[in-house]
């Protein structure tokens, strides 16, 4: 029986055959032997199941979700991580290097924290959405889960992804991530290259207010709950 | 001089239900619950009512010192302007009267304008870092990658 994987990491895809072995890659060069990288096909209709199965690295799990959509696939993927560790990545973005080994580092390093983050690179591949998103780069993506690495029990303890939300699902699960007393540690480095291309579905999304208030309301109905 | 407010709608956004509005300035990123008279107030306000006219309509509508209400109602509008959450209507919109039959209503008691002030999420709504899913999946069909 091998060793339980010490990290984790989830990508949810839907489609993904023109970025996807990018991401994979720049997370596979930077795990562990005895880690896990599960890849779920959320019944993905190009050659993203065809590119998956091509690749033999003992490390990458291919998981498959029924086309509920990223929180179902997410959520499909965290009931099966092993990890200590565990870290969400769209498989549009990519692992900056030295990511990996920095942040789980500085969870070592300190019991009494749960999640550590570094900074966002915004990588503008078109025109469209270009503005929108420019005020995230360089900055400690506070509110973007995907910079973060967590201990599994900070996980386990916020539960799954909404999937009764179609945008913002993110946003509201670093809430509730919030909610569950994440303690995380800001280090100096950059951990999440995310990347705007014309393809992006947020350049479709509602209007920023509209997914502002909803969050809100979420929250606040959370908090009267209590 | 007849004041009226209106809804500062550019960076405001808001739902109204349940006798409650919560509002979202997303230039300071602060959220807002408005719940009693503070959440009538608003409504009040989005449909063009002048101050005079929201006055006189709580005056009637509530138990209380008129002079107090009155007061209140003008601290509550300083405060809703402070937050950027309204600002004077210069243009004046015409507004109809608020069908009060005075003799009808059973009042009830005045407990303030309360509003409730939150920032805990602020830099989260300050960034809009809203990442990728819509309808037909997600991210959408990239087959319209621009290099």
């Amino acid at each position: 029986m091998s060793e339980l994987p010490q990290t984790s990491v989830i990508i949810p895809v839907f489609n993904g055959e023109f970025f996807l072995l990018e991401a994979i890659n720049s997370v596979l060069a930077q795990l562990e032997v005895n880690d896990e990288l599960l890849v779920v096909n959320d019944a993905s209709t190009d050659g993203t199941l065809a590119l998956l199965l091509e690749l033999s690295d003992r490390r990458l799990r291919i998981l498959s979700s029924n086309g509920g959509g990223a929180s179902v696939a997410r959520n499909i993927g965290i009931s099966a991580a092993r990890g200590e560790f565990i870290a969400f990545l769209d498989h549009d973005d990519l692992w900056p290097t030295g990511r990996h080994a920095s942040l789980r580092a500085a969870l070592l390093a300190d019991d009494s924290i749960n999640a550590s983050a570094g900074r966002i690179v915004i990588l503008e591949e078109s025109v469209r959405g270009a503005s929108k998103h420019q005020n995230l780069h360089g900055r400690y993506g506070a509110s973007l889960p995907f910079t973060c690495l967590y201990r599994r029990s900070l996980i386990q303890k916020t539960g799954y992804f909404d999937e009764t939300m179609r945008f913002g699902e993110d946003l509201d699960y670093f809430i509730r991530l919030t909610e569950s007393g994440m303690k995380i540690t800001y280090c100096d480095l950059d951990s999440l290259i995310y990347r705007r291309h014309a393809g992006n579905a947020t350049n479709f999304q509602p209007e920023h207010g509209k997914l502002a208030l909803d969050l809100v309301i979420r929250k606040l109905a959370r908090d009267r709950n209590k | 001089m007849k004041t009226q407010f209106k809804i500062n709608n550019g960076p405001v956004v808001f739902e109204n239900y349940n006798n409650e509005v919560v509002a979202v300035n997303l230039d300071s990123g602060a959220y807002y619950s408005l719940v009693g008279s503070c959440s009538q107030l608003w409504n009040l306000i989005l449909t063009n009512h002048t101050v005079e006219q929201i006055s006189t309509h709580f005056i009637a509508t509530l138990e209380g010192d008129s002079e107090l209400i009155t007061s209140e109602l003008h601290v509550i509008l300083k405060q809703l302007e402070e937050a950027g959450l309204i600002i004077e209507n210069l243009s004046m919109e015409p507004s109809p009267a608020i069908s009060v039959t005075e003799s009808a209503i059973e009042k009830n008691p005045f407990n303030g304008f309360e509003m409730t002030v939150y920032t805990d999420m602020q830099d989260l709504l300050l960034l809009d870092p809203v990442h990728d899913i819509d309808d037909s999946g997600w991210p959408a069909a990239s087959g319209d990658l621009i290099k």
